[in-house]
């Protein structure tokens, strides 16, 4: 099974990188990092990609790197749709989610139609993509994807998640740091519903909030990632 | 002016450039320079007339015309000109300047103009410039100035075609060059800083088909698979980040017989032209002989072993057959102990009949090559098998055989298709058959349950077997003999029933040849 990690040479795309890392760790599988680019790229381009790919190599995890052309929601969900990807992990600037707004709607079309649970992560501010302290965890309960995201990247990064209601998590979040939760070091995890009211509110955590901050989305319908599902029928490709 | 008021020759710093040693050549010194400069006022006011003179006449000719089609074009170079003209009077006439003028020079050749047009121009500025001299100069100046002009218009000559002769030779190379790369039996690319392919050996393109087109990115150029394969982008960035030479060392494209291997060499260069070279070798003949050399290994390891064993086993085989039939023959006709004795000789049978099927495959096979007529094998391998198959013949064709090992694998297929059909409790009439088709094809067909999926993948291997008495040796052997004679033996499609078709090569020479073929040691 893969993380799948579109890139470009950005922050968001680092932030990402980071946390993808933490998940093929926790899970014992390989990360595709995916550049998807209009016309094919120059190779200094490879080498700024592969500046990205060789630290995680370093530390042991098997990493692929593919360079696709087209658009690139389309390019990204097209992957997303293999039977071997587990989790997509895009970086995002966080603004906005809200439909029909402009700006960085890649990730918000990716997390409203990839077939495999995705996180976009909104970097913290001046924090990159560490994931150092405690999760917080604000989600739906019927959406288990938050929760079992948190447990892997706490076991990795050696840290806790707190899991709290919609209303009650944002409560805290928005108006104060919750008890125990160093500013700056944490991490928000949000679920990414489809009602625009609960969008419009992660719209407003992901802009006020400073720590790292993941929205997790996707259409599986399950809510449990492949990666902890029986294992498929032999599929072709990957 | 510094350098120049004083012989060029004598100036210290070691041995004279290029440059001083043509300015000492031609005899060009400060005073030149000094007339240069004097003159310029009385140019200045005629330049546009000059420069015009010039172009006016190289564009007269169609050969000057077609290479600057172009009106910017034009006038870029008309102002340049005037720059020129501007330089030459002013100086200094230094180092630096011999520098600027040679970069000029190559601007001609990358514009394409030919030089015998700038060339016969410059006769016309020498004329313009001599012109203006004798007009606007005293005459005690007129001749010594037009001597200065001569001098410095036939430096800028001499630097000019110093700069077409560099610009042919370079190209001649890089021709060379190209002619060479393009010929060479290896397959390399080159890629240029954007990815694009800018050069290509000839067996690029026939190694990796109708997308290897020079000028295309190299991610199109190259099968997508064989990207896939060797993780190429990774490889890419690692060689160019690292700088250093990086192999792939096995690339595999395909599965079992169908399978390509080749080994990928990535070289970074520094040059603005060539970033990167990529080297692709086919591998595959290479792989498939060395498989082929462990299987041999392999098998002789197995033949030599099972050739032992079976020996040691039948001596003691013959013993307790011998033993048998000595106690079998003293009993009464009506003691019941016969019929199990008589069980236990069968099995005895039974185990002779396997090792001499493993001394069958295991030993080598002497087969005597010759134009045999295919009806006639496949008849009596009908009537020696005792299996009621019909024979079709479509053909009356000659195929280079051994006629017995011929007929002895027909034997295994036929009986192997009875058992098949007993097995399923199907009776045999009229649903086996032996048919030489055209083209040295025979195949055995029936109508039976087919071959499992379990032992599909398996089924000519040694020891493979679905009937609950066959030793498995059987197809293993047909198979061996049958390549012995340089034919094929497969199972066509998978159900139902099942076809056996045993390809040869067909002759139509007559007489026979022995051939060694296909010892345990040297199957496959």
């Amino acid at each position: 099974m893969t993380i799948l990690v579109p890139i470009d040479p950005s922050d968001p795309s680092r932030a990402a990188v980071s946390v993808g890392v933490l998940l093929a760790r926790d899970l014992r599988e390989s990360v595709l990092l995916l550049h998807v680019s209009v016309a094919p790229p120059p190779l200094a381009r490879l080498t700024e990609l592969h500046a990205i790919a060789e630290p995680i190599r370093a530390q042991g995890l098997n990493v692929r790197l593919r360079t696709v052309q087209g658009g690139v929601v389309e390019r990204i969900l097209e992957r997303a749709n293999g039977p071997d990807v587990s989790w997509v992990v895009m970086g995002t600037r966080g603004r906005p989610l809200v439909e029909g707004a402009s700006g960085d709607s890649a990730a918000w079309r990716v997390l409203g139609a990839s077939p495999s649970p995705v996180v976009a992560v909104r970097p913290a501010f001046g924090g990159g993509g560490l994931v150092e302290g405690p999760l917080l965890v604000v989600g739906p309960p019927e959406d288990a994807r938050p929760a079992v995201l948190a447990a892997s990247l706490a076991r990795t990064a050696r840290t806790r998640s707190y899991a709290a209601d919609v209303e009650l998590g944002l409560t805290l979040v928005v108006r104060a740091r919750a008890p125990g939760l160093p500013p700056k070091r944490g991490a928000v995890i949000l679920s990414f519903a489809e009602d625009c009211v609960q969008r419009g509110r992660c719209q407003g955590v992901i802009e006020q909030i400073p720590e790292l901050v993941l929205i997790v989305g996707g259409l599986d319908p399950v809510g449990v990632p492949r990666s902890l599902r029986p294992p498929a029928r032999a599929a072709s490709g990957g | 002016m510094s350098e120049f008021t004083q012989d060029p020759l004598s100036l210290p710093g070691g041995p004279p450039t290029v440059w001083q040693e043509m300015l000492a050549y031609i005899g060009f010194g400060p005073t030149d320079a000094a007339r240069l400069l004097a003159l310029r006022p009385s140019v200045r006011p005629q330049m546009r007339q000059i420069v015009d003179h010039f172009y006016d006449a190289v564009l007269r000719f169609p050969g000057a015309r077609s290479v600057l089609a172009n009106d910017q074009q034009i006038e870029r170079l008309r102002l340049s000109l005037s720059h020129f003209i501007e330089e030459l009077l002013t100086g200094p006439h230094d180092n630096e300047y011999w520098v600027k003028r040679r970069r000029i020079g190559a601007v001609h050749v990358r514009v394409g103009l030919p030089e015998r047009y700038v060339f016969t121009a410059m006769n016309l500025m020498r004329q313009d410039l001599c012109a203006i001299a004798a007009q606007a100069l005293p005459e005690a100046e007129r001749m010594a100035t037009c001597m200065s002009l001569h001098r410095i218009i036939d430096l800028e000559l001499a630097v000019m075609s110093g700069a077409y002769h560099e610009a042919h030779e370079e190209r001649q190379l890089r021709s060379m060059q190209d002619l060479i790369v393009r010929n060479l039996p290896v397959t390399v690319l080159c890629l240029d800083a954007e990815g694009r392919v800018t050069s290509a050996t000839r067996p690029s393109t026939r190694l990796l088909g109708a997308t290897a087109e020079v000028g295309r990115h190299y991610q199109t150029f190259l099968p997508e698979s064989l990207i896939e394969a060797a993780d190429l982008h990774t490889q890419v960035g690692r060689a160019l980040a690292t700088g250093h030479e990086i192999t792939i060392p096995r690339v595999v494209l395909g599965q079992r017989d169908g399978a390509r291997n080749f080994r990928i060499t990535l070289v970074p260069l520094e040059h603005e032209l060539a970033r990167l070279l990529i080297h692709i070798e086919e591998l595959t003949d290479v792989v498939r002989a060395e498989q082929r050399v462990h299987q041999a290994e392999a098998l002789a390891r197995l033949g030599g072993l099972a050739a032992h064993m079976a020996h040691e086993i039948r001596n003691p085989l013959a013993a307790i057959s011998a033993t048998l039939q000595v106690i079998t023959a003293s009993m009464p006709e009506d003691d019941r102990r016969k019929g199990i004795l008589g069980k236990v000789q069968e099995q005895v049978h039974r185990l002779d009949r396997l090792v001499s099927d493993l001394l069958s495959y295991a030993r080598p096979v002497s087969l005597r090559l010759e134009a045999v007529l295919l009806p006639v094998v496949a008849r009596e391998a009908i009537h020696a098998s005792g299996v009621p198959a019909v024979l079709i013949v479509e053909a009356e064709e000659r195929a280079q055989a051994d006629a017995q090992q011929l007929q002895q694998a027909l034997i295994n297929l036929l009986q192997n298709a009875r058992d098949a059909l007993h097995g399923a409790n199907l009776g045999l009439e009229g649903r086996l058959r032996l048919r030489v088709a055209p083209g040295a094809l025979l195949r055995v067909e029936d109508d039976g349950p087919g071959v499992s999926a379990e032992v599909l993948d398996r089924l000519f291997e040694p020891f493979v077997t679905t009937k609950t008495r066959g030793t498995g040796l059987g197809l293993a052997i047909s198979k061996k003999i049958v390549a012995g004679m340089g034919g094929s033996l497969s199972l066509e499609g998978c159900g139902p029933g099942a076809v056996f078709c045993v390809q040869l090569e067909l002759s139509g020479s007559t007489g026979g040849q022995t051939s060694p073929a296909g010892s345990a040691g040297r199957s496959g």
